[in-house]
């Protein structure tokens, strides 16, 4: 039995993992009475280390405001992301959430305020990421997007 | 009227009552002092009280029964009268029937208007021949089968309409956002190809596309993709299923390129099948659908079609060609179909052709006067030679465009169909507007097909018509009315909606003009017409039809005041200064005032005008006149050409009698202290007797007064039109039995008159 257990604890994996995030808050407040304000943020995802990446979009909702964050390419190379560029988006509108996939017109509005993409589910050529906010107010609007690389394992035997 | 009033108003009827019994009988003024002393000291007190109330009171004319002498509601304090309250201005042109929510922004303004004019025309006949498609057409997959206008068009939404999305909440100045409209089950195509959607992403500025960022496909009912702004609390976007199972998408006061002054609506009507309307303020699209597997329509699938982008040409390049009305009125001049065919000059002898029709109700061609459904021609075909049938249907089609002429010809083997698409239509109803126009119970559409009358007499205020009020139209100056100029559109609406009517013969003409026309009635054919510039009342009845359908009618009153009554105020101005020099005594004035007074000018409304003023040749409308029930009061005549409540000319003529007869100052100025205090307008015509009876020239006074009275402005009485003829209805008895029908001079002028004859 103590030589099984041995084994067990010699043999016991674990992961050492690195994640990374980055989160953007602070957009301006939109004029009155309904002016979009955005910004554009360059995406550089090494895939090959990447296992998975995680959106988070968090905002105190109000009746008049919207936050959206789209992901594609910038297939004009103009630093803006354009609706026709876009590979998916979410946003939380009047505290309601969605994701649109552009690709397939399908929306979802049962997500979380996390969105989970695996590697291999994230396209090389998304390269930009927007963020635009609508409405009027404060709302402490916060996107992170979170890249959980790896794992590797050390097997001891 | 107060309670003390009220408590000497008992005391006074039972003296009156008395001294009414003594004049009867002629009893000597001594017997009637010794009565007068035979009674209890404080029964004595009571009753001079009384007197000298019934005595102020007497010297107010109107309001009889009541002892106030107007608590009637004419709003100016002397003489029970009736208002009919059915000229309040009209809403303006505008927003349609649009409700903004409350809390909206200041600073707008209403939505522009595209288009002149107040009834639909057609703007433009499409973009190309109904035959033939564009390349640029059939990549987008429909076309523009025609424009038009319609002022009208409401943008409103029922009841059972619902929010599209929160959109309403902010808008959104890029296409970001999940602003997507989900139809269910149903399905609309949008696009060239077979492709059907049930959601659909819409734009802010009143477009709608399909759900993928990558596909080009959308219909755009607004200006396109721009600034356009939505407003909290104000812009709303809605979505409704209609009763022919479209689906309508509205947007609601939208903001065109930012601009908070400049609000738009938009509307897309989809179709079943793929046929939309585009609505952007006033001007409609129509829209058709392109059959992805046959272009052009003409039953020859694009594969086999040697020109699948013309329906005229058969598969061996010889062409069929039909020219059709777009539309047929049900019950009206069937539709005159020509068929041209031009077979190949070698081949004509092989040449044969049927006609068919199919979809709408009860609709049938005919070549002669036999109707059917189908027409064979086993004929030879010369190059050029062209046939005409008929085609004809009592009933309506329920939706545009549902019935297909098919003409399936041959030469040889080698056929093809041409096609040809129609509607039955009939009138659904006859629109009436005019920007001047006040409120009426039942105003306009008039019912379609329908011949509905407006009596002067008998017409009642829920009476379906339009009313234009003269207060509405007219300023009096020193030099008389000057009456504006204005128009009143009316048009005819064709069932079912969005057809092309454009080709439609319609006949206009004037049903009725009573009792004269005024003004000109203008016309150019089509779908509306335009009565312009009336500048007399009067009961105007309109009618029009479209496509020999049966007459649709509608009427605009211009409700005439009752008659000039010129001449009978002359004669009873004339008897009044009679009675005064003849009956009104030194013993009258010094002794009995207060009960001369009483019994003249007061009981039972003896000082008062009674019953309608009128003209059998130019009737008052009734509905706008009207005269109370129980003491008939209340009428509008016309004096000098002005109108004015015949309350006030009783004033005048009370004012100046009593004056004249040197009843003094402090008992005429204390009389109009009682009943319901004067307005202005009694005023002014109880003090123009005063200055006539002091010497003031009479005709130049009542000129004068009546232009006075006019603007001060009484509802009832801008309302209504000056009658131009003189009253032939004045009776000389001091008993009226029909109110309706006469009038007639208060009873002491009449008893003047009476004893001036004996």
């Amino acid at each position: 039995m103590k030589r099984l257990l041995a084994l067990l604890t010699l043999s016991a994996s674990f992961a050492a993992s690195a994640a990374t995030s980055e989160t953007w808050s602070g957009l301006p407040e939109g004029g009155w009475p309904d002016a979009e304000v955005s910004t554009n943020v360059a995406l550089t995802v090494d895939l090959a280390k990447v296992q998975e990446i995680r959106f988070s979009l968090n905002a105190t909702s109000n009746t008049s405001s919207e936050v959206i964050v789209a992901v594609g390419s910038d297939a004009d190379e103009d630093g803006d992301l354009a609706y026709e560029e876009a590979a998916f988006y979410f946003g939380l509108d009047c505290g309601s959430r969605y994701l649109v996939d552009c690709t397939t017109g399908e929306a979802d509005t049962t997500i979380g305020e996390t969105i989970v993409m695996k590697a291999r589910e994230f396209d090389p050529s998304w390269n930009l990421l927007k963020i635009m906010k609508r409405g009027t107010g404060t709302i402490g609007e916060s996107v992170t997007m979170e890249i959980e690389n790896k794992k590797f394992v050390i097997s001891v035997r | 009227m107060n309670r003390y009033t009220l408590m000497f108003a008992g005391v006074v009827g039972a003296v009156y009552c008395g001294f009414l019994l003594w004049f009867a009988f002629r009893k000597p003024l001594t017997e009637a002092w010794k009565r007068f002393c035979s009674i209890p000291r404080s029964a004595k007190v009571v009753a001079i009280l009384a007197i000298v109330i019934a005595s102020v009171q007497a010297q107010k004319s109107g309001g009889s029964g009541d002892g106030g002498g107007g608590d009637g509601d004419d709003g100016d304090g002397d003489g029970g009268t009736n208002n009919a309250p059915m000229f309040a201005m009209g809403p303006a042109g505008g927003l349609h029937n649009l409700t903004p929510l409350a809390g909206g922004v200041k600073g707008l303004t209403e939505r522009r208007l595209l288009t002149e004019g107040s009834s639909p025309r057609l703007l433009s006949a499409g973009t190309t021949p109904s035959l033939i498609v564009t390349e640029e057409e059939i990549a987008r997959g429909w076309r523009i089968d025609f424009t038009t206008n319609d002022v009208a068009h409401s943008y409103s939404m029922p009841t059972n309409s619902e929010y599209v999305s929160n959109v309403h909440i902010h808008g959104a100045r890029s296409r970001f956002g999940l602003n997507r409209v989900d139809f269910g089950t149903w399905s609309f195509p949008l696009g060239p190809d077979t492709m059907q959607y049930g959601v659909f992403r819409f734009t802010l500025d009143g477009a709608i596309e399909t759900p993928y960022s990558w596909s080009t496909n959308r219909i755009v009912a607004g200006p396109g993709i721009g600034d356009a702004l939505a407003i909290p609390n104000f812009s709303r976007i809605w979505k409704v299923v209609a009763d022919d199972h479209s689906r309508i998408l509205t947007w609601e006061n939208i903001c065109r390129g930012g601009d908070t002054n400049a609000v738009d609506n938009y509307q897309i009507v989809l179709k079943e099948g793929g046929d939309f309307e585009t609505w952007s303020n006033e001007v409609g699209t129509v829209c058709r659908r392109i059959n992805p597997g046959d272009w052009d329509d003409d039953g020859i699938p694009n594969g086999r079609d040697s020109n699948p982008t013309n329906s005229h040409y058969g598969t061996a390049g010889w062409s069929v060609d039909i020219t059709a009305p777009k539309v047929v009125m049900a019950n009206g001049t069937p539709g005159e179909i020509t068929v041209s065919f031009n077979p190949p000059l070698d081949r004509y002898g092989e040449s044969s052709a049927t006609l068919r029709v199919n979809g709408g109700d009860g609709v049938f061609l005919r070549q002669s006067t036999n109707g059917t459904d189908s027409i064979s021609i086993p004929h030879s075909f010369q190059p050029g030679e062209s046939m005409t049938f008929y085609v004809s249907s009592p009933i309506a089609s329920s939706t545009a465009d549902n019935v297909k002429f098919f003409v399936d010809a041959t030469v040889g083997d080698d056929s093809c169909t041409v096609t040809q698409s129609l509607t039955i239509a009939s009138v659904d109803r006859m629109e009436m507007t005019c920007p001047v126009a006040g409120q009426c119970l039942t105003p306009p559409p008039f019912p379609g097909e329908t011949e509905s009358l407006f009596s002067p007499i008998t017409g009642a205020a829920n009476s379906q018509h339009l009313a234009v009020p003269f207060g509405n139209v007219a300023t009096i100056t020193s030099n008389g009315f000057e009456v504006a100029d204005f128009t009143i559109t009316m048009s005819l609406a064709l069932t079912p909606s969005g057809i092309d009517a454009s080709g439609l013969e319609c006949e206009w003409e004037v049903a009725e003009a009573y009792p004269a026309m005024s003004g000109s009635f203008v016309h150019d054919g089509g779908l509306s017409a335009r009565f312009v510039n009336p500048k007399q009342g009067g009961v105007f009845r309109f009618r029009g039809r479209a496509g020999g359908s049966p007459w649709t009618a509608g009427t605009a009153v211009l409700p005439m005041a009752g008659a000039s009554m010129d001449d009978v105020l002359d004669d009873d101005f004339g008897e009044a200064g009679i009675y005064v020099d003849l009956y009104c005594d030194s013993l009258c004035r010094y002794l009995l005032t207060p009960v001369w007074g009483f019994a003249n000018f007061y009981a039972f409304g003896v000082g008062d005008y009674r019953g309608r003023v009128d003209c059998a040749t130019n009737r008052t409308v009734r509905c706008y006149n009207r005269i109370t029930d129980d003491d008939h009061l209340g009428a509008v005549a016309t004096v000098r050409g002005v109108p004015i409540r015949i309350a006030k000319l009783s004033n005048f003529l009370v004012n100046y009698t009593i004056t004249a007869a040197g009843v003094n100052s402090v008992f005429r100025d204390v009389s109009t202290t009682f009943g319901t205090e004067d307005g202005p307008a009694a005023r002014v015509s109880w003090s123009a007797g005063e200055d006539v009876a002091n010497g003031a020239d009479f005709d130049e006074k009542i000129l004068w007064m009546v232009r006075t009275v006019w603007s001060i402005g009484d509802e009832k009485t801008n309302a209504l039109w000056p009658n131009p003829s003189e009253t032939d209805n004045h009776t000389d008895s001091m008993y009226i039995y029909d109110y309706d029908e006469e009038f007639a001079s208060p009873v002491f002028i009449e008893e003047s008159r009476r004893r001036s004859i004996d």
